[in-house]
């Protein structure tokens, strides 16, 4: 039950290895490139999120399976989660 | 003991690269000693701060040496990344446990509080 939230492209493959079912991963901050790489977002076992503002910075857009939040949706989803794991 | 929760203290840096790399030991070293059961993981390239044979700037504190001190401050569980691991010629006073990348989420399941450094 872990909020991951990742920041920065070189963490990336360790954050994604860590995830489980019951975990959510927002992507923010220099780490929304790594939505511009080919790469099946719906195979994670878990829901991605990106944040708004973050991906708008970048020109970026969101494949299909990835839900774009804003800040508030990001308070929310720290208030369900147990622990929250950051990747920065 | 009442109050005492289950700490994730996850270092991903090699030592003496940054700030970081200390304030994470100091970070479980603390809640060590205030009763609280502490797991330190080193993920990535941080698995090096086991490394020997370190020679830290004289204003630096030897990062392996720290480690090694840590059963003194009732940190019992040191985790290890495999992913480095076989490359690393780690200090021989200290018990590590190996986990692989993908077993990570299990870890980090099993804590109440997670600080990654």
């Amino acid at each position: 039950m872990a909020m991951h939230t990742l920041n920065a492209l070189p963490d990336s493959d360790a954050c994604i290895a860590s995830l489980t079912a019951l975990d959510v991963l927002i992507i923010m901050d220099a780490a929304v490139y790594l939505l511009s790489e080919a790469r099946d977002w719906s195979a994670l076992p878990c829901q991605v999120y990106v944040l708004a503002e973050d991906i708008d910075a970048a020109g970026l857009t969101a494949p299909t399976s990835i839900k774009i939040i804003n800040y508030a949706a990001w308070v929310a989803l720290s208030t369900e989660h147990q622990q929250h794991v950051a990747w920065y | 003991m009442v109050n005492q929760k289950h700490w994730l203290i996850i270092l991903s840096q090699p030592p003496y690269a940054s700030a970081r790399v200390l304030a994470g030991l100091d970070a479980a070293m603390a809640a060590g000693v205030f009763g609280q059961r502490v797991s330190v993981l080193l993920r990535g390239t941080a698995v090096f701060q086991l490394q020997q044979g370190q020679h830290n700037h004289p204003t630096d504190r030897h990062v392996a040496k720290t480690l090694a001190s840590m059963p003194l401050y009732d940190v019992e569980s040191i985790y290890i990344d495999t992913t480095y691991w076989q490359q690393v010629n780690a200090i021989p006073d200290l018990d590590v446990m190996p986990i692989a990348p993908n077993r990570v989420g299990d870890l980090i399941a099993r804590a109440d509080h997670v600080l990654s450094f």
